[in-house]
């Protein structure tokens, strides 16, 4: 039996007057599952985020968070989901403990029971040590600790997280992923924005991919980096020199020389799928050619992303930035 | 200074404000400041020959003092309050809490109020000092204590209120409707003719004028709250109603209003003025706020609202799209009622019947609703052409009709009448409202005793120049009103479709509770996702 839904958008809408900001979403999210949501600034997550925390209106469409309704039920959504904005403010003259001491009775947690969630999630956070600091003199690192704390002292079913590792360091960075491979352990479900598609691959169970309001992608980080390439690239290496499988290569159907590297070779291999690469592996072995290195080679997340992109709306519409920039892998010589 | 209340019946906006605001080095510097002016007081009276100067001066201090601090520099900080919470990010926070917008507006109004009332409490010693230094008059001091805290926090709770939009634009138009509203129906506060007759009933006079403050308190209260359910529909989810409350405190305070109309009329014998007065005053000025707020909203799109009206049948249903149910459609018939009610419960109290009273009363019958309801057309009109929100759009253009009617209005009273009015024709409900008060004005020239056949002639002959513009002017106000009605009455069928969700939501609900097995009201089951 497939784990419920807790995350519904379908055919979400949300415009700015003329600017159409979210322009029919669809995607959904079961319990237990961590999605990454990924797009440029500008291409609809915070809206779409804002929208599933009740804290926006959608102009079409609807959205569900466990079964409810934001626009109906929006105390109940409240009362499951946790929001982690991008950016907040702190209180001055409130120290850390004070902080999240307001929180704790604002979300309905009680004598006891409060003082001991507050101090479990400043353990879980690691803010223990800085109890007693004003929460206006935090690093960007013990920011983003404190909201995460904010947003977990109501021990909400789903968790949404906006851009969590912005600005962060790289240690900061690792600490977070690391709470967040905890949060997902215990079940929670997460949608989280990032620019730093790499992170989330790690994180993420799903990704959401959107632009200009849409979504130009929904699946794995794998289903990303192989199913969405016209080609499939292949390095090859053999023992001895690199000419007697270039000569093999030129007499092979679909298979085309890329560029000759690390003593090998990188093939374009015009048919999709693993079939399509067991059957040439198949091939090199029976014709004799000692292979000692056969290697599916992925792209990079943001290569495969802006790739869909181009792919979607072509290159007319891509920043500027983007397709000024010299080509990602230097073009073929020809085979 | 550490203050850690750890009670948990507290609202956690006032402990966290209350924390806050007094380790703010505002408060310390303030704090600081008039104790160390205080004691320099004391120590000169101490060695001064004239005591009763000194405590003179410490009194006349204290007031100036109280004034400036109490009466604007606390409303001044409380238009921040919320405001600081949208500026750095934090009102998303707070919203997503289980705190409702009515405990984040109350908290921050009480913590306001609570520093306050603690500067105050400080300043006690040095005033019950001054009582030993002679010439103090204790009951006008209480009178002036109670009445400067009070109306300190009926403005704190405004500004607080205010402080909720976060577009300054709309805080601007917010207060020049406010400024409207108190000048079109305080006209006859200042006068004070009411209160003047309580004197008759041989009570003494600064008792008499404590329990007018007190009465004037009291009925501030439904003000008070009534500003900060504004505030708080601000900050709230689109889906609370904060609509019809405000519609039915209006009419309870106009239940009030109709209990002294009844003992007035049927116990001539009985001086209510002095306790009717405050609340006729405040239903006035409420009405034209809670009119507005009612005529600048959207229907609610969620079954949920209509569920406590569906309760009640088809009475309730009825009574519900006519005049409670929240939005523009029921808020037309809603301004057309509360401006009769307040009609019919005026014209009694009127004690003179002269011209002037009735051209008041004549302003309000004719001004309110047209004047409420007109912006809604323009708002309707431009709907696709402009990116606000109705609430905006339609504050906008009662925030500028508004200013046209009390320019027209004034200049028509500073110039020759004649000349100002066929200005006015350019707004038909502007100019039907001024016709109306034309009308009446006419026996003001002469005198309604003894009229003067020829002065009557005379003005009717000039009036009538302009008489055929009048009235097309106030046709075509009416025939606004009718569009409205009309647009209204339109949007029934869109209420019965909700009523019949809102109908089987209740259905739901009821059967549930039959059950009484599970947990009441599960959520909807969510269908597979893709």
């Amino acid at each position: 039996m497939p784990n419920p839904v807790v995350i519904e958008v379908e055919n979400l809408h949300r415009n700015f007057g003329q600017v159409q900001a979210v322009r029919g979403l669809n995607f959904s999210l079961q319990k237990g599952q961590v999605a990454g949501f990924i797009g440029a600034n500008g291409s609809g997550k915070t809206t779409t985020m804002r929208i599933l925390s009740t804290l926006d209106l959608p102009s079409d469409g609807s959205a569900r968070v466990a079964g409810y309704d934001v626009l109906e039920h929006p105390a109940h959504v409240r009362r499951i989901l946790g929001w982690m904005p991008d950016h907040f403010g702190a209180y001055p003259s409130v120290d850390v403990q004070e902080y999240l001491d307001f929180f704790a009775r604002a979300v309905g947690l009680r004598g006891k029971q409060r003082r001991k969630r507050v101090a479990e999630t400043m353990d879980f956070t690691e803010l223990s040590p800085l109890r007693a600091r004003p929460s206006d003199r935090l690093s960007k690192g013990q920011t983003q600790r404190l909201c995460l704390a904010r947003t977990l002292l109501s021990d909400p079913e789903v968790l949404i997280l906006d851009e969590p590792a912005a600005g962060l360091d790289p240690k900061a960075r690792l600490e977070f992923k690391n709470l967040v491979r905890i949060l997902a352990g215990q079940g929670k479900s997460m949608l989280i924005s990032s620019h730093i598609l790499s992170e989330l691959a790690e994180m993420c169970d799903t990704m959401v991919f959107i632009d200009q309001g849409r979504i130009v992608h929904h699946g794995t980080a794998d289903s990303l980096r192989f199913d969405d390439r016209s080609v499939t690239s292949v390095f090859v290496r053999v023992s001895g020199p690199v000419e007697a499988l270039l000569e093999w290569a030129k007499v092979q159907p679909g298979l085309r020389v890329r560029e000759e590297a690390r003593q090998g070779v990188l093939f374009d291999l015009e048919t999709r799928g693993e079939d399509a690469l067991r059957d040439l592996l198949r091939r090199l072995v029976t014709d004799g050619l000692p292979v000692i290195e056969f290697q599916r080679e992925q792209q990079r997340l943001e290569e495969a992303f802006i790739g869909i992109l181009r792919q979607q709306t072509g290159p007319r519409n891509l920043p500027p930035r983007l397709e000024s920039r010299p080509p990602i892998l230097p073009p073929t010589a020809g085979n | 200074m550490n203050f850690r209340p750890s009670s948990d019946w507290l609202n956690p906006m006032l402990v966290r404000d209350l924390r806050q605001g007094l380790r703010s080095n505002r408060f310390t510097v303030l704090f600081l400041l008039l104790q160390t002016g205080m004691a320099l007081f004391v120590v000169v009276g101490l060695l001064s020959a004239s005591k009763s100067d000194v405590s003179s001066a410490i009194i006349g201090t204290l007031m100036a003092v109280s004034v400036l601090f109490y009466l604007l520099g606390m409303p001044l900080a409380a238009t921040s309050a919320m405001a600081l919470e949208f500026r750095d990010n934090r009102i998303d926070l707070l919203k997503l809490t289980q705190l409702s917008a009515r405990s984040l507006i109350w908290g921050k109004w009480l913590s306001l109020v609570v520093q306050g009332l603690l500067v105050f409490t400080s300043l006690l010693p040095y005033l019950i000092l001054t009582y030993f230094f002679g010439n103090v008059d204790i009951p006008s001091m209480l009178v002036w204590i109670v009445g400067v805290l009070s109306f300190n926090a009926l403005l704190v709770g405004v500004c607080v209120s205010l402080s909720c939009f976060n577009s300054g634009l709309v805080r601007v138009f917010l207060v020049l409707a406010l400024l409207w509203m108190v000048i079109m129906f305080s006209g006859g506060v200042g006068s004070m003719r009411m209160l003047a007759g309580t004197a008759g009933t041989g009570l003494p006079m600064g008792l008499v004028v404590a329990l007018c403050a007190l009465l004037y308190v009291t009925a501030g209260l439904p003000f008070l709250w009534l500003m900060m359910e504004w505030g708080a529909s601000a900050l709230s989810p689109s889906a609370e109603n904060h609509d019809t409350p405000q519609r039915l405190t209006l009419l309870g305070l106009l239940a009030i209003a109709a209990l002294t109309t009844a003992v007035h009329l049927i116990f001539p014998g009985i001086k209510i003025e002095g306790f009717a007065y405050p609340f006729f005053v405040l239903a006035g000025m409420l009405a034209g706020w809670v009119m507005m707020f009612a005529s600048s909203g959207d229907p609610s799109p969620f079954p949920d609202t209509y569920r406590p009206f569906v309760r009640f049948g088809p009475a309730g249903k009825f009574i519900g799209r006519l005049f409670l149910y929240p939005g523009w459609p029921s808020a037309t018939f809603f301004v057309l009622l509360t401006t009769a009610a307040i009609t019919v419960l005026m014209s009694p109290w009127i004690p003179s019947r002269s011209s002037l009273d009735f051209g008041w009363l004549a302003i309000v019958v004719f001004l309110l609703p047209p004047a409420v309801l007109f912006p809604q057309l323009p708002s309707w009109l431009l709907r696709e052409r402009t990116s606000f929100s109705a609430r905006i759009r339609y504050l906008i253009f009662a925030a500028f009709f508004f200013l046209v009617l009390l320019l027209t209005v004034s200049l028509s009273y500073g110039m020759d009448t004649l000349k100002i009015l066929p200005f006015a024709c350019i707004f038909p409900p502007d100019a039907l409202a001024l016709f109306a008060f034309h009308w009446f004005d006419i026996p003001e020239v002469t005198n309604p005793k003894n009229p003067d056949p020829i002065q009557v002639l005379a003005f009717a002959k000039a009036t009538a120049v302009h008489r055929p513009a009048l009235i097309i002017a106030g046709l075509s106000g009416l025939a606004t009103m009718g569009i409205i009605c009309a647009r209204s009455l339109k949007y029934w069928e869109n209420f019965s479709k909700l009523e019949a969700r809102a109908e089987a939501a209740l259905k739901r609900k009821l059967a549930d509770a039959a059950a009484a097995s599970g947990p009441p009201s599960p959520p909807p089951a969510p269908p597979a996702g893709p």
